[in-house]
């Protein structure tokens, strides 16, 4: 290349295209520049020195007229990817075809400028694209591409999930859960029956027509199993779906979750308690249907939207040794195609994080449940169950009822789930309204700033000026209005003036013709009275 | 006025025959056939139709349960009635069915019952303005409500605050028989405590239910009444479909665990309430109503009636005395308008 003056100046070459030639080039390169000890692994020259990177992959460019794009540069670490970079094929322009970049090309004149569209590319890695969508900038952003490595010894990090589960085995697990349904429908039964211990005893039955709104009453259990412990808050709500009006009857439970939700919020921005928060969150609601055997009661359906999206909720079929298998079939399909018409999220179908384990329990969703505190003999052994003239049902039976499939769904799969998604799906809901309703803009860093609110704040600008302008007008306006006021004034004043000039002339004329009048007449007068 | 003298006993020396007079009634009633209004009330999937089809052993009335997401919520109790005749060894019975779909199924159930109550009455107005008019028909219509089945659900608790206050408003216009609704998921024990509260519950709030009591009911209907109070309020399993059982076919619901089967006395009382309503007191059932209920009705009506229509002659005396003056004024050119 000559210098001119300051400008380059490249010499035409003809395209080198072989790939035998291309390779002897780069060769005869690399031979230049590095001095080698071994003539065959020059491939393997490193390039890490970025004064010999730089000479050696300029001269290829000169020499074979192509260049190297900055994304490329990056990943050429030794003068065998150089090679391979030269014998590989220009790489095809994936925006041809690619449905979002026809849009782009259609849409060009309604979008910003300085927008462009870079196809995603797997092998590339992932960019941190700078959002004013310039061309990525292989910068300090970039994420390195993982690269599998084969354990040629034992390492022993396999052992890292049990040290994992030895640790969280000590801390304690925290459930709350919570039970909503009309009263009559079971629920104190089925918590019994759930924990297999008698949490509450029922010792005279309650009267509804004394509950004239919703209670919420939470008891607090300490429960062992295997050296686990777990915390269980059970909240019932005694009342509910019982008075004549029941507008109101979701009102306090909103407000309970609400306070919980609150009540962990203010924990956590408070620093002593980052390590260990007192978790009083509800993690699943277990809502008791009643066996009608027709489509969901309006106060259910209304219940159920408010509440699933605040909550887990698991819909469970209340009482049912009433229905038989083909009622609760055709109930449980009524059930479910009243759920998604009405837009009703429940657990754990709405939240699809572990489906593989979970989904041979989701065909029973909701569970018919019977509960049962009493035990009764069958074949010889006690199982949970109720006796009737006709028959004895056996809780635990899968004939009879599902309940072991939502306890299996509940303890064994669900469990930690239920933690998870009340934390990371319905509190970050609640905080997330609950701080945008505070006036707390999207993202307090600065680099954030939107697109759509620079389009708001250029727009604010704007108005203002058109104001401003508008102003100034009217100001113009309004002086210029006031000169003319003036200039008129002066006019009429001066016409005014005129006027009275010209009038008292007039007046000196005629009195001037008067006076010769009279002069006349008297002469005249004379001469006629002297002939 | 002449005093009606003690009737004297008599001995008869021969055969009359006015004793078959009771057979010549029968005839006339039987051309004439009987007609019996039921009403039942309770809440959405309690059985209430399911348990007329029952009762009747034929499918009388449909279901009207909200059966899929696209039907819209009533916002109201409705009612609506259905008419059948069914006749059984030549005796004819007209029997009217008045549903009462949207009952109880709102979110705010205030005055759900003030449609029914209201159509109660209506029926006692029609029959007593029909009783009324000059030219009365030979034979009026009934279309008064004879009996009310008020369905309770099985909670095995107590009953709800819209149980009390509807009951009491319906125990006063029309005879009311309670009955609690798929009891099959009740066991024995749960039955008899629910059972139990219920009727202390009833007791602490005056409510009156039939059969009521009466100075003239001989020994062996006392007993009966009495018996049939014990039973109240019925636990009553119904099904329209058939089971076998050894071998029979009867009607009943089956479970993995047993077969229900609704004539059963061990299972259910359902046995007990149809006999009550058909067998037993059909006919008293309509008798009180005409007796009781219609005639405290008619004394209400017609006092009002007395007092509204005395109000109105004063008022037109008043209205007559005004004109007069008035008419005076006026001079004896004009014409009196």
């Amino acid at each position: 290349m000559n210098r001119i003056q300051g400008t380059m100046v490249r010499t035409v070459r003809q395209k080198i295209t072989e790939p035998d030639e291309i390779k002897n080039k780069i060769h005869e390169v690399v031979l230049k520049h590095v001095k080698l000890a071994d003539k065959n692994k020059w491939m393997d020259i490193k390039l890490n020195d970025p004064n010999l990177k730089f000479e050696i992959l300029r001269d290829c460019m000169s020499l074979t007229d192509r260049n190297i794009p900055n994304l490329e540069l990056n990943f050429i670490e030794t003068v065998g990817d150089a090679v391979k970079f030269y014998l590989g094929e220009e790489k095809k322009d994936l925006r041809i075809g690619h449905p979002v970049a026809t849009w782009f090309a259609e849409n060009e004149d309604k979008l910003p400028p300085n927008m462009t569209f870079i196809p995603y590319v797997k092998e590339l890695g992932e960019y941190a694209l700078q959002h004013r969508g310039y061309f990525p900038d292989p910068g300090p952003w970039k994420i390195p591409q993982t690269r599998n490595v084969v354990l040629r010894d034992t390492l022993g990090i396999d052992a890292l999930p049990r040290q994992r589960f030895n640790k969280t085995k000590r801390t304690p697990y925290v459930l709350n859960i919570m039970v909503v349904g009309e009263s009559g429908l079971g629920k104190t039964t089925f918590m019994n029956t759930l924990f297999n211990t008698p949490l509450k005893e029922e010792i005279h039955p309650k009267n509804p027509q004394s509950t004239q709104t919703v209670e919420i009453s939470p008891v607090h259990y300490e429960l062992v199993e295997d050296g686990v412990t777990l915390n269980l808050t059970v909240v019932d709500t005694p009342g509910f779906g019982d008075q004549l009006n029941r507008e109101h009857n979701l009102d306090p439970i909103v407000e309970y979750i609400d306070n919980q939700f609150e009540a962990y919020h203010t924990a956590e921005r408070s620093p002593e308690f980052r390590r260990a928060i007192p978790d009083t969150r509800i993690h699943a609601l277990l809502y008791f249907i009643p066996p009608t055997g027709h489509a969901l009661k309006e106060l259910d359906i209304k219940s159920l939207q408010v509440l699933s999206a605040k909550v887990n909720v698991i819909p469970v079929i209340a009482k049912a040794d009433t229905l038989t298998q083909e009622e609760k079939a055709a109930f449980k399909k009524t059930i479910l195609r009243d759920i998604e018409a009405n837009d009703i999220r429940i657990f754990p179908t709405a939240y699809p994080d572990d489906r593989e384990s979970v989904e041979d329990l989701e065909k029973y969703i909701p569970f018919t449940v019977i509960g049962s505190d009493q035990f009764v003999d069958v074949g010889g052994k006690k199982v949970r169950g109720r006796s009737y003239r006709w028959g004895i049902v056996e809780v635990e039976n899968e004939q009879h009822c599902d309940f072991i499939h939502l306890r299996e769904l509940l303890m064994t799969h669900a469990l930690h789930d239920l933690l998870e998604t009340s934390h990371t799906v319905h509190y970050h809901n609640y905080r997330a309204q609950k701080l945008r309703s505070s006036g707390r803009p999207e993202s307090i860093l600065a680099c954030d700033d939107s697109y759509e609110h620079r389009i708001e704040r250029s727009k604010q600008s704007m108005a203002e000026e058109m104001i401003k302008k508008e102003e100034e007008m009217r100001q113009n306006f309004v002086m210029k209005v006031r000169e003319k006021e003036a200039n008129l004034r002066e006019r009429e004043e001066q016409l005014n003036q005129r006027r009275q000039q010209l009038m008292a002339e007039l007046e000196e004329q005629r009195l001037a013709l008067a006076s010769e009048e009279r002069e006349f007449q008297e002469l005249y007068n004379a001469n006629r009275s002297a002939r | 006025m002449a005093t009606i003298a003690e009737p004297q006993k008599m001995n008869l020396n021969g055969y009359v025959g006015f004793d078959t007079i009771t057979r010549q009634i029968e005839k006339k009633l039987l051309k004439r056939g009987f007609q019996f209004n039921v009403i039942v009330v309770g809440q959405t999937g309690l059985g209430k139709s399911t348990l007329i089809n029952t009762i009747f052993a034929a499918h009388l009335i449909d279901s009207k349960g909200r059966t899929s997401s696209e039907e819209p919520f009533r916002q109201t109790t409705e009612i609506q009635t259905v008419s059948h005749l069914i006749e059984e060894n030549g005796i004819r019975l007209r029997l009217n069915i008045v549903d009462t779909p949207g009952y109880g199924d709102q979110v705010n159930n205030e005055n759900c019952w003030e449609p029914i109550i209201k159509y109660i009455k209506d029926q006692h107005s029609a029959y007593l303005r029909k009783e009324l008019t000059a030219m009365r028909e030979r034979y009026i219509q009934d279309t008064r409500i004879h009996c009310c089945l008020f369905f309770i659900s099985p909670t095995g608790h107590a009953l709800k605050p819209i149980d009390i206050v509807v009951l009491k408003k319906l125990s006063e216009v029309v005879n009311v028989v309670p009955v609690i609704a798929k009891s099959d998921s009740l066991t024995m024990e749960e039955r008899v405590a629910f059972k139990r509260r219920i009727k202390s519950e009833l007791g602490f709030h005056n409510i009156k239910l039939y059969p009521y009591d009466s100075d003239e009911l001989d020994d062996h209907e006392r007993a009966l009444n009495d018996s049939i109070k014990q039973m109240i309020p019925f636990a009553i399993v119904g099904s329209e479909k058939n089971v076998v059982i050894d071998g029979k076919s009867v009607r009943g619901r089956r479970n993995r665990w047993g077969v229900i089967n609704v004539e059963n006395e061990q299972h259910c009382e359902f046995v007990h309430l149809r006999d009550f309503l058909t067998r037993t007191h059909l006919q008293d059932l309509i008798e009180t109503t005409a007796q009781i209920h219609y005639e405290a009705f008619r004394s209400k009506q017609l006092l009002a009636l007395k007092e509204s229509s005395s109000k109105q002659q004063q008022q037109q005396q008043q209205q007559q005395q005004q004109a007069q003056p008035v008419q005076q004024q006026v001079g004896p050119g004009a014409p009196v308008i």
